[in-house]
């Protein structure tokens, strides 16, 4: 498909709500009374007319600058106006090279979850520059969404490759596609989780999604071998005894899990009761029936 | 006999010294105070002050001559020891870091940028108490301002932060004078892009001697994203600021946030290491406190389940006494910006700090929860269970009821209580406080049903937690309480 401006819109999908009643009281301060009458409407941080205001401003200026149409095209996205914002880049793409247009194109389909259209923009733009960090996380996103895995691991890849101080989710959603991968699978996206782990230290967003790989993969000693790297306040919670615990349960160690249950029992009742305590004191209540019914191997 | 050789003669040998007159000491050599010069930076300011370590960070001198490269520091403002002499670090960015460690809890220190062997007055700050202990006072103040980047964008609401800062100074001065233990910054802190130069004016001009003194802890907002705060990317690289400032150099992230601050990302001030500064946890003595990133990672499905499997670990690992959560995005506002609408997608982490971290809050305890981004003041009740539009909200459901079956205000008999009426801590007060700088509008379906309180006013939010209760308090630029609740345990 060519990357075209052409595309349904669904902006403004959100019909407003009636005024709800409540026991708020609404202070007016003169000072800000002043200041309120100075904006007109809810917007984004400054209202997004001024944003638009001032970059029209410039464009007068500087009416051949492709930057300033690029840039007042998502000001117009994201006063919801489309179709101004898809005119501006149509304008742009006839001021420089034509690719920077393409792709903002792709950012306003991709934004308006219009995958196709964004995708060949995007396909376009990383023909001509493959290392484009921003654009490789757009398609890699837009990739997954639309179930192209492997495309989507392809690009997470190249982004990792070429920028490896990556956000923590980078490394999860790349992991989870090489899980889901048939010809790589597990060994591979845990060999990513602990290439990151080693340099950040085992953070529970990277080591909880190996810790469900092991267990996946019935490897219960290493799933506990991993729960016992994460850091010590953790280990110190009930939750991590009772998750220990159902561990060695699966591994055949009952005798072991009555010692963890019983720790996560009493640390229970001296800790503030929470929901998600409640939780682990009815999970613990059963798990260590389970481990009495179960054989004490010798 | 005399009363050196009696002593001698009669005691243990680990006490003859204190028996000798002072010319039998082992020599020790005299201590000696640092030499260097006094520097002024053009920007200084506190990092992860904690129990037994903080950061000084500075860059620039105001006096144009040669940028200071180490610290000195000690207890005593006159003296300070040569050998506390501390190097700093220089990132790329230009910044100078001073890692300070092995500092005493609860205690007053004193610092020289340059490494004189004094300090001035106002180059002091108080290392935290141990982790969930009380500092002598028996109070940690925390100063909270949300949106105050006011002062880097030329328009009528410049000077703003200056008067909610003055007014929170002017209130300090008039109730016992304690200063703030902690100060959050809870998002667009430099409008309107958050480059350096509009961090220098809005955050290192407006608050200067609170910084030199008061660890800060901010969290990421819309505005530190780049133009115009508008961008919907969870890319640091697409940060452009066109107005007023250029991305931050490579090696560097090309977004100021991330290279002015350095926060914890390895659990150095406590709680759970994250891997990365978008979003963090620390200890201040009894208090908790997570700045969880609703820009950057919220915008991206992968890096939100992230954030949400980190910060279930860390609520789930803390045991302080109080806990308190900062982001930018209000899950609950009808300000200038509507919780019920996404905006074209700008509003969408909204959305997604409602229906997707919100619960976790009710589950693990988490007592305040603190947004900006919406210019205005709101706090809501006690309230817990509520994901959904503002239609949806429930008092009989959604909130801690007072006697009369009517959501309890948190006020004189109405305070509320930790372990709520259901017999556990499953309730949250959630406060828009986006007007520290700026308040500029109010919905057209405002207020919020879940809030108790809404105020088109600027000013701050002062949060005193003690003991056995915690008070947060509303302060305007008058240095005026206008509201107030209490959380008793």
């Amino acid at each position: 498909m060519f990357c075209s401006s052409q595309a349904h819109s669904i902006w403004g999908r959100l019909p407003p709500l009636p005024y709800p009643q409540s026991r708020a009281r609404l202070i007016l301060h003169t000072f800000s009374l002043v200041l309120a009458l100075a904006t007109a409407t809810v917007t984004a941080g400054p209202a997004a007319g001024s944003r638009v205001d001032i970059l029209s401003a410039e464009i007068n200026s500087n009416p051949e600058e492709q930057q300033l149409y690029l840039r007042r095209a998502l000001a117009w996205a994201d006063s919801g106006q489309n179709d101004k914002a898809m005119a501006d880049v149509n304008h742009a793409e006839q001021l420089g090279d034509p690719l920077q247009a393409t792709l903002v194109r792709g950012i306003l389909w991709f934004r308006q979850d219009q995958l196709e259209p964004a995708r060949t923009c995007f396909d376009a733009f990383l023909d001509r520059y493959p290392d484009h960090p921003g654009a490789l996380g757009y398609r890699a996103r837009l990739l997954r969404s639309s179930g192209d895995n492997a495309g989507a691991l392809a690009d997470y890849q190249q982004l990792i490759a070429l920028q490896p101080a990556q956000d923590p989710g980078i490394y999860l959603a790349t992991a989870q596609l090489l899980a889901a991968e048939p010809d790589l699978q597990i060994p591979e996206a845990l060999a990513l989780l602990d290439r990151r782990i080693t340099e950040v230290g085992a953070i529970p967003q990277l080591q909880r999604y190996a810790i469900r790989l092991e267990k996946q993969r019935g490897n219960y000693s290493a799933a506990l071998r991993r729960l016992s790297t994460l850091d010590d306040s953790i280990r110190a919670t009930p939750q991590w005894h009772v998750e220990t615990a159902e561990l060695l349960l699966l591994s055949g160690h009952p005798a072991q899990a009555q010692s963890h249950l019983l720790v996560a029992t009493e640390q229970l009742q001296n800790l503030r009761p929470t929901p998600a305590r409640a939780v682990t004191r009815e999970k613990a209540a059963t798990l260590l029936e389970q481990a009495n019914n179960l054989p004490i191997q010798k | 006999m005399n009363t050196r050789l009696l002593c001698a003669m009669t005691l243990a040998p680990l006490t003859l010294i204190a028996c000798s007159d002072s010319s039998d000491r082992p020599s020790t050599p005299p201590a000696v105070a640092c030499s260097g010069t006094a520097v002024t930076p053009e920007r200084l300011f506190l990092q992860q002050v904690g129990s037994d370590r903080a950061i000084i960070k500075w860059r620039g001198n105001t006096d144009g001559g040669a940028e200071a490269d180490a610290v000195c520091f000690g207890t005593e403002m006159d003296f300070l020891d040569e050998d506390s002499l501390t190097a700093a670090e220089v990132t790329a960015t230009g910044h100078s870091e001073a890692l300070l460690q092995g500092l005493t809890p609860d205690t007053t220190y004193y610092y020289s940028v340059g490494g004189a062997g004094s300090a001035q007055a106002q180059h002091s700050f108080r290392t935290a108490p141990e982790a969930g202990q009380l500092p002598a006072d028996g109070n940690i103040r925390l100063w909270i301002v949300g949106d105050s980047g006011v002062n880097s964008q030329e328009n009528e609401y410049q000077g703003g932060a200056d008067l909610v800062r003055d007014g929170y100074l002017a209130w300090v001065n008039e109730n016992g004078g304690e200063p703030a233990d902690l100060f959050l910054m809870l998002g667009d802190n430099a409008y309107p892009e958050g480059t350096d130069v509009q961090h220098q004016i809005a955050v290192f001009d407006t608050y200067p001697d609170i910084l030199s003194s008061t660890g800060l802890w901010p969290t990421i907002g819309n505005h530190e994203m780049g133009f115009f705060g508008a961008s919907t990317s969870s890319d640091p690289d697409s940060f452009s600021a066109p107005q007023g400032g250029e991305p931050d150099p490579a090696p560097d992230s090309p977004m100021p946030y991330l290279n002015i601050h350095t926060l914890p990302t390895n659990g150095e001030a406590g709680g759970v290491g994250s891997g990365t500064e978008q979003y963090y946890s620390f200890d201040y003595g009894s208090v908790h406190v997570v700045s969880l990133d609703s820009q950057l990672a919220v915008r991206d499905p992968a890096s939100r389940e992230a954030m949400l499997q980190w910060v279930t670990d860390d609520l789930a690992a803390n045991t302080s006494d109080w806990t308190v959560v900062i982001f930018h995005h209000p899950p609950y506002t009808k300000g200038s910006h509507d919780s019920d609408k996404i905006l074209g997608g700008i509003d969408q982490p909204i959305f997604d700090m409602r229906e997707q971290f919100t619960p976790v809050f009710d589950e693990y305890g988490v007592d305040l929860v603190y947004s900006g981004h919406s210019h205005i003041y709101e706090r809501s009740f006690y309230i817990g269970g509520h994901t959904g539009l503002a239609a949806t909200f429930d008092p009989a459901t959604n909130a801690e009821l007072n006697d009369a079956g009517q959501p309890a205000s948190g006020q004189g008999d109405e305070e509320y209580t930790q372990v709520t009426r259901n017999g556990t801590d499953d309730k949250v007060v959630y406060t828009v406080a986006g007007n520290g700088g700026k308040a500029t509008d109010v919905a057209d379906s405002f207020p919020h049903p879940a809030h108790f309180f809404g105020g088109l006013v600027i000013g701050s939010v002062v949060v005193d937690a003690a003991e056995s209760s915690l008070t947060a308090r509303f302060i305007d630029d008058n240095g005026e309480v206008l509201d107030s609740f209490t959380i008793n345990r």
